[in-house]
């Protein structure tokens, strides 16, 4: 039982980190419909901003991750406006592969300028445990667990009460109906990058200091389980990202624990499938009829 | 007989002049030892993209798992090959993983393939991980995340262009066929199909089994070629590739599949010397070629090698689409 | 029983009951028509009986050989198979395909080689494909739209694309053929060639056609039974007769014009 709460503990700040990046491929892919495959990478940058940032300004956590989200967030609006707008009227297929050309773009190219070795992100907060009872809770898991629910508040802030999130909710739902009320799709979708990177940087950020090392090939896992987590609640849908998010996170964590860690993956992707079989269109996902 | 008609004996001189090409490249040394591993590595390719192209062209079904097929492939050959080093073995390889990769796209394609979409192709990812994990769990049978290796040389440039050649004819003759067009009518429209009788998960599941068996002969011919197979030769980046080659050559044509795996290897060994750079400048090669080109380099069209022998008939063609409009 | 028989049939979407409670007949060789103002539910009945929705409540019988079959369940490709064709109001061609392609895809389920013959050639294959190509160009003769057989369905004329649409459904050899406003978009000339063509094929190939048309000079010249749809509900039905009589539609269709 002692156990159990202290995997709960573990997968809900594992989770919290697959939530942060859910939330970037969900709301990308509920405005344009695309798998924005380098979102993984955007995370791996974040990730090096702030071991650069902390090393080299000698800033702390809160500026790091601060400095960090805005890098991203610029990073992924240039991006967007770069390389998939031209798609835009294209297949989604090609939109795609362009994202996928991005990921690797990205990944190589910091590969070729700053190695491809695995760096130990800096210790900003010192690692202390909190033992309650009979189970433990170190501190960086409370600042991943506190921080992720800060910044899905704020998120939720934006996107429910701002004039720009009720412009994101009207593109996902009829993207030309909004351009006729006078929304301009251009600014709503940059804007969905510049928050959906700005996560991914601080995810990238918690993730180094919770792992305490970052390499540029670190996108690629997470991201995949991140994008599995945002279907897995129904792509498009933002609590469905969040819900799958912790899901997987706390799949993982009670699987390693009680289990062999090599079928981990394994049964995630099972579980996967078979309630995709069951709700075809994620969790939360409406399974809506073509009209005929 | 109705088979030798005057494109399909076009075609045939073709493949004979690049297969004598070839070979005659191979002689003069112009192709050393060392193309000689690209030129496979092409085949391989050519035979994998085919192959997703029958399920992503034809059918308009999103796989993102063909990967897993071609490891099952590989496999397979690899395991029977290290107990019967020889051609025999090699056959029963290619059979057993054929059959296998089958059996599983099956299992997993009656249920999966009712998915729209993206759901469909994450629904592809899980199940090629699945099968590698699988892989990595089967002890001294796969040996594991170290993988086989000392798999006997079988594999010649020989047979791989043989085999690409089969896969392609086949490939072709499905297209060209009322199954083929009823798997086409899918991907235009399902609820039309369906109200012209057409069962869709039966020619989505067609589809599915023929990319899946393909891919498991170019795992056959990779193992015998390569010698050293391992889990993570055929993981997620490997069915992207494959993805790359297919939407490149233009999706559900397959003489655009053919022409981009041809392309991308051929570059591939053009940035060979930019060592750690190459990468660089495929991406940015790939994202230019997307933003440019996004329908890739065929379309749906194929190449056509009747209309150049029917000139006459398609200028008359025109002018009838002119008089319509 | 008669050829179709349908009882009670009922559908919701979320609160809006789109059809309720419908009774239906057809009989063989019938020319049916549908009509009812604008959203009373007619495209709705026609997905419901080849299955593309699943009904709420209700019962579809199909006379197989005399004995009722239930349509119940059935997917949409089966209740093609056992003989009900439709048209689609919004055209669903498969648009990229050439017109003869359009029309053999709707031969395949009867006429089409195996996947293993049309993989390894075998004689059979080609056998069935000179067949196919050669039942599907006369079914083009009959629309006059042979000589257009290499065009992509999109480049052509809408007209002819309705038409061709209807060529499609035929090359199934329907019993019943349920035509989804197939005059839409038509000119008066074009309209009347159509309706003409349309009573030609119900004699030729003995079939049952319904026929949802707002033109009601065609409706009440044309066809030897009206049903009419208000608010999801048959209104009234009968001989054309019966229907310009009736008090309920004059108030409620004719009337309102
Ligand atoms: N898939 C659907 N989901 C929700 N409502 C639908 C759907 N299909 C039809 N309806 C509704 O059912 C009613 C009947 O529509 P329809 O059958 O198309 O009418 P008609 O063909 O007679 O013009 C309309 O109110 C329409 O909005
Ligand atoms: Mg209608």
């Amino acid at each position: 039982m002692e156990n159990l709460i202290q995997q709960l503990i573990n997968g809900l700040s594992l989770g919290s980190i697959y939530a942060l990046l859910a939330l970037g491929y969900t709301m990308v892919y509920g405005i344009i419909k695309l798998i924005n495959f380098a979102h993984g990478e955007i995370y791996m940058i974040g990730a090096f901003v702030g071991y650069y940032v902390i090393n080299y300004l000698g800033v702390g956590l809160i500026p790091a991750l601060l400095l960090s989200m805005s890098f991203t967030a610029v990073l992924g609006v240039i991006i967007e406006r770069v390389a998939y707008k031209p798609l835009r009227k294209s297949s989604r297929i090609a939109a795609l592969i362009t994202a996928i050309g991005v990921s690797y773009l990205l990944q190589n190219g910091m590969i070729y300028f700053v190695g491809p070795e695995v760096r130990s992100f800096p210790q900003v907060v010192e690692n202390s445990l909190y033992t309650i009872g009979s189970f433990q809770v170190s501190k960086m898991q409370v600042l991943i667990i506190v921080t992720t629910f800060i910044l899905m508040a704020g998120l939720q802030f934006i996107i429910q009460k701002t004039k720009m999130g009720k412009a994101m909710r009207a593109v996902s739902i009829d993207s030309q109906a909004a351009e006729l009320m006078g929304i301009n799709p251009d600014l709503v979708i940059s804007f969905t990058f510049f928050l959906g990177s700005a996560l991914a940087g601080a995810a990238g950020v918690l993730v180094g200091m919770y792992y305490n090392s970052i390499n540029p090939m670190m996108g690629y896992a997470p991201g995949l389980k991140a994008f599995i987590a945002a279907v897995l609640g129904g792509i498009g849908i933002v609590p469905g990202a969040v819900l799958g998010g912790f899901a997987i996170g706390l799949i993982e964590v009670l699987i390693s624990g009680y289990g062999n860690s090599m079928v981990r993956d394994a049964v995630v992707y099972g579980i996967l499938i078979v309630i995709l079989l069951v709700r075809p269109s994620g969790i939360l996902g409406k399974h809506a009829k073509e009209k005929v | 007989m109705r088979i030798l008609n005057k494109t399909n004996g076009i075609w045939m001189i073709l493949i004979v002049l690049s297969f004598g090409l070839l070979q005659g490249a191979i002689l003069l040394g112009l192709i050393d030892a060392f193309y000689e591993i690209t030129l496979v590595t092409i085949l391989i390719n050519m035979i994998l993209a085919i192959g997703l192209n029958v399920i992503i062209g034809f059918s308009g079904q999103f796989s993102l798992g063909h990967a897993g097929f071609m490891a099952i492939g590989a496999y397979a050959t690899g395991i029977l090959t290290k107990q019967f080093p020889n051609y025999g073995g090699m056959a029963a390889g290619i059979v057993v993983g054929g059959i296998i990769a089958g059996i599983v796209a099956l299992i997993v394609g009656i249920p999966t393939l009712r998915l729209k979409g993206d759901y469909l192709a994450i629904a592809t990812l899980g199940v090629a991980e699945i099968i590698r994990i699988i892989i990595l769990n089967m002890g001294d049978l796969t040996n594991g995340a170290a993988g086989l290796s000392g798999i006997p040389y079988l594999s010649t440039w020989y047979i791989g262009f043989f085999l690409a050649v089969v896969v392609l004819i086949f490939a072709a003759n499905y297209k060209y066929s009322s199954v083929g067009r009823a798997t086409i009518s899918v991907r235009e429209d399902e609820i039309a199909a369906e109200s012209l009788g057409i069962h869709t998960t039966r020619y989505k599941t067609i589809a599915f089994v023929m990319g899946a068996v393909t891919a498991a002969i170019a795992g056959s011919i990779h193992a015998t070629y390569f010698s050293v197979i391992s889990p993570d030769q055929f993981n997620f980046m490997k069915s992207i590739d494959i993805l790359i080659i297919v939407v490149f050559g233009g999706i559900g044509s397959l003489t655009g599949s053919v022409i981009a795996a041809t392309v991308l290897g051929v570059l591939n060994v053009f940035l060979q010397p930019f060592g750690s750079f190459r990468m660089i400048l495929y991406a940015i090669a790939l994202i230019s070629i997307m933003i440019f080109k996004p329908s890739g380099l065929m379309g749906t069209k194929e190449l056509n090698i009747s209309s150049f022998i029917r000139k006459k008939d398609k200028s008359e063609n025109k002018k009838r689409e002119e008089k319509v409009r | 029983m008669s050829l179709l028989e349908v009882k009670n049939l009922t559908k919701n979407f979320g609160g809006l009951a789109a059809i309720s409670r419908v009774n239906l007949k057809l009989e063989e060789n019938e020319l049916v028509g549908l009509i009812g103002p604008n959203g009373a539910g007619k495209t709705t009945l026609f997905n419901l009986l080849t299955g593309v929705y699943i009904p709420s409540s209700g019962s579809i019988e199909l006379k197989q050989k005399d004995v009722p079959l239930s349509l119940i369940g059935k997917q949409t490709s089966q209740i093609a198979g056992f003989g009900i064709a439709r048209t689609f109001q919004n055209i669903r061609l498969f648009k990229d395909l050439t017109v003869l392609e359009n029309v053999l895809i709707g031969l395949h389920n009867s006429r089409g080689a195996n996947t293993f013959s049309s993989l390894f050639r075998t004689k059979h294959f080609f056998d069935s494909e000179e067949l196919m190509h050669k039942e599907a160009r006369e079914l083009l003769a009959l629309f006059d739209l042979e000589s257009k057989e290499e065009y992509v369905a999109k480049n052509l004329p809408y007209g002819d694309q309705r038409r061709l649409e209807i060529v499609r459904a035929l090359a199934t050899r329907p019993k019943i053929l349920f035509l989804d406003e197939p005059a839409a978009g038509m000119n008066p000339q074009e309209s009347a060639d159509l309706t003409k063509l349309i009573l030609r094929i119900q004699n030729e190939f003995k079939l049952t056609v319904v026929l949802i048309e707002h033109d009601m000079s065609v409706v009440m010249n044309v066809c030897e039974r009206i049903y009419v749809l208000e608010h999801g509900r048959v209104l009234a039905q009968g001989t054309p007769q019966e229907i310009r009589k009736n008090k309920e539609v004059i108030r409620a269709y004719l009337g309102g014009e």
